[in-house]
């Protein structure tokens, strides 16, 4: 998906407000947040699982975004930069809450993959069910979900989601596989019960 | 290039494969179903994640469900009201009208002739080719389950829509069962209210005054059939066309040209009926003539020396006697038969107890269900033409053993599993959900056999309920229907669960390609008809696993039930 906030008929486009943005306008950043405040807010909550923890992630990642965007690539997507500011401020956040800092052990990256992981849901389940499948999002542990909302919430990339997450890109696709294998065995004894 | 595991293609669909291996891995799907299947289920999985993770996915309940009672109930309510009123006015019409000739057939009166046609075509059919009709009853089951499964598949296509207008179809039905009891204009016998007599064609309305007690006297004439409900009703005149009598005594003296269907407490038929008879008493007495046949259910039902029929009798009754004439076949399931009369052809009975006594003449054969073959006795003065053949029921000797050398049974066998086979595709096609249930421990069975069983305990207590009520006859049939095809769709639901266990546990396949519908369905469907004619455990195998899977199917029915209403899933019990 490329950026969804281009602009609608009426509004000044994303690309303008990025212009003026660039050239430091307060009213333009003040547009960038009016229009991803949203997203952000999204991510924060998917990866931090506190609401009141993501207002303030949230407010201080786009801050973050606001001093650092001089080193925003125009070539990449805006929203993918800008969640992806985000998602390094969260994984500050975690690493913070875990102590001793380490939340993606690669160890554990390394072992051997789930030999008979259960295959993926039913499309047509997971629709009737999609309750359900919130519920479990948020029962994951922080690294699987911070992996999940990376992937298929920001859209990054495996070397921007290593990036962001601190590890190898080659982990990521291995992350990517055990979270959708808890996920799918969550859901399972969910429907089961 | 061999199949890679299932992390690979996450990557692969993730985007994260190095684009080398992408390139070598999208040649091997070229060739390799089985992992193209795994790449199509991850990458529905992975849009799922997205729109669920983007806040896209709708909550549980659909939208079409959330919004659906009040519009559906808006959009049903004048629809059903106006379909009952359409069908109610065509009716009315064909009982007012007089059709041209060639369109008598249509009057509702005149079905009843088609009902005897099919009757006399059963007869003939069971007598002179079996197989034949036991591929028309497989055939006709078929059809009709087929027709049941689409329509019921529509109602749960339109959910609420659909449900609210059964639900009031019922009532319209049963309001209009119970319509001819007092609240249809066109029948209602005057002032009294409640009791109706009037000739369908306006001919000859009954007494106020007397309105409870129904005459048509000697020599009055009733054109175009009588429609005759009061405390009692005494035909001595004669009647041109069909008579519906209910009445707690009812008396027939006079001649009717047409059928007889007849609810009663008493029924005393000692005239004439050119057509058949239809009816269902507490005491049926038969002195006169019926030309063609009769259909009864009573307690008990007598046909007296004078009593004559020209073509069949099927009874159910508590005890029947026959000292009359019944020119062709008798098939009865009786507590008690004594048979002093005679019988032009074959005489087919379950029962207790059979007696055939001196004087009585059997033009064919006897074929005989008994609890006790020492329960039926022949008189020495008794004739039978044809052969004697009794059947104790739940016999496992070696007459039973004998089915299995028969043809007829291998071919009913084949009739059943290619009907089941056919009907499985088809509910496959419309309710994919069904077959999704499964067994995971001892407590899911044993929750699955109670419910069953208490289904099968409750549903037919509460149908004969209704029916003592009268007006909740038709709901009472819509019950033993839904039973029925319970009872048939969870053979199809075991037979799945049989056939998915041994694709699974067994060397026959590992792969899932082979766990596909058909397949698994066909090979359930043939271990589980060899199961359930086993000799000794077919039976107590089908009285246990049948219920449960009614059981399944009620679980599953209420969990679908409560996840397409958002509500959360029901507790375990």
């Amino acid at each position: 998906m490329d950026d969804r906030a281009h602009g609608t008929a009426g509004e000044e486009s994303l690309e303008a407000v990025l212009e003026r943005a660039a050239l430091g306008d307060r009213e333009a950043f003040a547009r960038l947040w009016k229009r991803f405040a949203g997203d952000l807010l999204r991510l924060c909550r998917r990866m931090l699982d506190s609401d009141a923890e993501a207002e303030d992630a949230r407010s201080e990642s786009f801050l973050r975004a606001w001093q650092a965007f001089a080193s925003y690539d125009r070539a990449r997507p805006f929203r993918t930069w800008l969640l992806s500011v985000a998602a390094h401020h969260c994984v500050d956040r975690l690493r913070r809450r875990a102590g001793e800092g380490r939340i993606f052990d690669s160890a554990e990256l390394d072992g051997a993959l789930p030999s008979g992981a259960p295959g993926p849901l039913s499309a047509a389940l997971l629709q009737e069910q999609s309750g359900r499948l919130q519920d479990a999002l948020a029962a994951q542990p922080a690294r699987f979900r911070a992996v999940l909302a990376l992937r298929y919430f920001a859209e990054m990339r495996y070397a921007e989601i290593a990036a962001a997450l601190g590890i190898a890109p080659e982990q990521v696709g291995v992350l990517l596989f055990r979270a959708k294998a808890r996920l799918r065995a969550t859901l399972a004894q969910e429907l089961r019960r | 290039m061999s199949c890679r595991p299932e992390a690979v293609l996450s990557t692969y669909v993730d985007g994260g494969l190095p684009a080398a291996e992408s390139r070598a891995l999208e040649t091997h799907l070229v060739g390799c179903q089985r992992c193209r299947r795994g790449v199509v289920a991850l990458r529905e999985e992975a849009a799922l994640l997205s729109a669920a993770l983007c806040g896209k996915l709708p909550p549980d309940a659909a939208p079409a469900v959330v919004a659906g009672p009040a519009r559906a109930l808006w959009t049903g309510l004048p629809l059903c009201l106006a379909a009952v009123l359409a069908a109610s006015s065509v009716l009315s019409f064909l009982f007012e009208a007089r059709l041209p000739a060639g369109f008598n057939w249509l009057h509702p009166a005149r079905l009843m002739g088609v009902n005897d046609m099919l009757w006399d075509l059963f007869n003939l059919l069971r007598n002179e080719a079996s197989g034949w009709l036991q591929l028309a009853v497989g055939l006709g089951t078929l059809a009709s389950l087929a027709a049941m499964g689409s329509f019921l598949a529509g109602a749960l296509l339109r959910r609420v829509a659909g449900s609210t207008a059964l639900a009031l179809l019922l009532c319209a039905g049963t309001a209009g069962f119970a319509a001819p009891a007092g609240a249809a204009p066109e029948f209602r016998m005057g002032e009294e209210g409640g009791r109706l007599a009037r000739d369908l064609h306006g001919v000859g309305d009954r007494d106020a005054a007397d309105s409870e007690h129904i005459r048509v006297e000697p020599g009055e004439r009733v054109e175009g059939g009588l429609f005759a409900a009061g405390e009692s009703v005494t035909l001595e005149g004669e009647v041109d066309g069909d008579v519906f009598a209910s009445a707690q005594r009812i008396t027939i003296l006079g001649t009717i040209s047409g059928n007889l269907i007849a609810l009663g407490e008493t029924i005393d038929l000692s005239g004439v009926v050119q057509g058949s008879v239809f009816s269902a008493s507490e005491r049926f007495e038969l002195n006169g003539t019926v030309q063609r046949s009769v259909h009864a259910a009573s307690r008990e039902i007598h046909i007296g020396e004078s009593g004559s029929i020209g073509r069949d009798v099927s009874a159910a009754a508590s005890r029947l006697e026959v000292e009359g004439r019944v020119a062709r076949d008798l098939n009865a399931a009786v507590h008690e038969l004594q048979l002093s009369g005679e019988l032009g052809r074959d005489l087919s009975v379950a029962g207790d107890e059979v007696d055939i006594l001196d004087g009585a003449r059997v033009g064919g054969g006897i074929s005989a269900l008994l609890e006790d073959a020492d329960e039926m006795k022949i008189a020495r003065g008794a004739q039978v033409a044809g052969e004697v053949r009794k059947r104790v029921r739940g016999e496992t000797d070696r007459s039973h053993m004998e089915r299995y050398l028969s043809w007829d049974f291998y071919s009913w066998k084949l009739v059943w599993l290619g009907s089941a086979f056919a009907m499985g595709l088809l509910l496959h096609t419309l309710l994919p959900g069904l077959f999704r249930v499964g067994i995971r421990d001892g407590s899911d069975f044993g929750v699955s056999l109670l419910l069953g069983f208490a289904a099968f305990v409750v549903t037919p207590i509460a149908c004969l309920i209704l029916i003592a009520t009268w007006i909740g006859i038709p709901i009472a049939a819509l019950g033993a229907a839904l039973l029925g095809a319970a009872w048939y769709l969870s053979n199809l639901v075991l037979a799945m669960l049989i056939g998915r266990w041994l694709l699974r546990h067994t060397a026959m396949a590992k792969s899932e390609e082979m766990l596909e519908f058909g397949m698994t369905l066909l090979l359930g469907l043939l271990v589980w008809s060899l199961l359930r004619s086993l000799p000794f455990v077919g039976i107590p195998l089908r009285l246990v696993l049948i219920p449960m899977g009614v059981g399944l199917l009620i679980r599953h029915g209420y969990a679908h039930w409560r996840a397409s209403r958002g509500l959360a899933p029901a507790p375990s019990w």
